[in-house]
């Protein structure tokens, strides 16, 4: 039994409910291998690096478990499986006295506008472009500073 | 030029990490490794950056990691 950590993003157009659902799927697997889960960290919808899928955002969770090694197979094939998860990363847990909910909210909005050059925290936004795409298109049109940053993030959405 | 040369022969790098103390470098941490790469998105080489051998061999590991999870980017955004 080692410990390890497991991390997947979900798409961003997943809601409240189905991100419940593919954590507990991901508990189930770690439980019936024998694991046993030790912390579940969400981080929250955060902007990606680079896109994914054709998506600028995603839902990051962390689950932290102890288990053997046949998990680890197992969870990599569900997650293959699944297309709702962009990305996975399972790894020996670092022991690292600081869980990943250990960064502020502000830091991380702070370091999201940095890399791409763009600023601005995806959350209202990303309810807006997915309910109407029209409106936001005009919207991204309007000359103001504020403005054009959300044009920018949703052409890449587009 | 020699006199410069000179100069930068005496600058001595010190690990920046050793420094710090670090133990292990995290691939969550993402303000760190934003600083361990090039504004292309490289990992700074030890002959630039200083770092020694074990705590470039963590960074490496972790900027890799971290570029899968999409916390950091593969090749920065203006470049591509």
């Amino acid at each position: 039994m080692r410990e390890y950590e497991t991390v997947f993003i979900l798409h961003p157009e997943i809601d409240e409910a189905g991100i419940e659902r593919q954590i507990e799927s991901v508990r189930k697997t770690i439980e019936e291998g024998q694991g046993e889960v030790t912390g579940v960290y969400k981080w929250g919808r955060r902007k990606l690096a680079y896109p994914i899928v054709k998506v600028n955002e995603g839902f990051y969770t962390l689950i932290r478990f102890r288990s053997g090694p046949e998990v680890l197979k197992e969870l990599d094939r569900r997650y293959k499986i699944n297309e709702s998860v962009l990305r996975h990363l399972t790894v020996h847990s670092s022991g690292e006295p600081n869980p990943p909910d250990y960064r502020p909210r502000e830091r991380r909005g702070e370091r999201r506008g940095r890399p791409m050059g763009r600023g601005g925290r995806g959350e209202g936004r990303f309810s807006e472009r997915a309910g109407d795409g029209v409106a936001d298109e005009s919207e991204g049109f309007v000359d103001d500073e504020d403005e054009e940053q959300e044009a920018d993030g949703e052409d890449l959405g587009r | 030029m020699p006199k410069k040369s000179a100069t930068k022969v005496l600058r001595r790098k010190v690990c920046k990490l050793c420094l710090d103390r670090v133990e292990h470098v995290d691939y969550k941490d993402e303000k760190r490794l934003m600083r361990a790469i090039t504004d292309r998105g490289k990992i700074v080489p030890r002959r630039i950056s200083g770092n020694c051998a074990r705590h470039q061999a963590q960074i490496t590991q972790a900027v890799k990691r971290a570029r899968v999870l999409a916390l950091i980017p593969f090749v920065n955004e203006s470049y591509k």
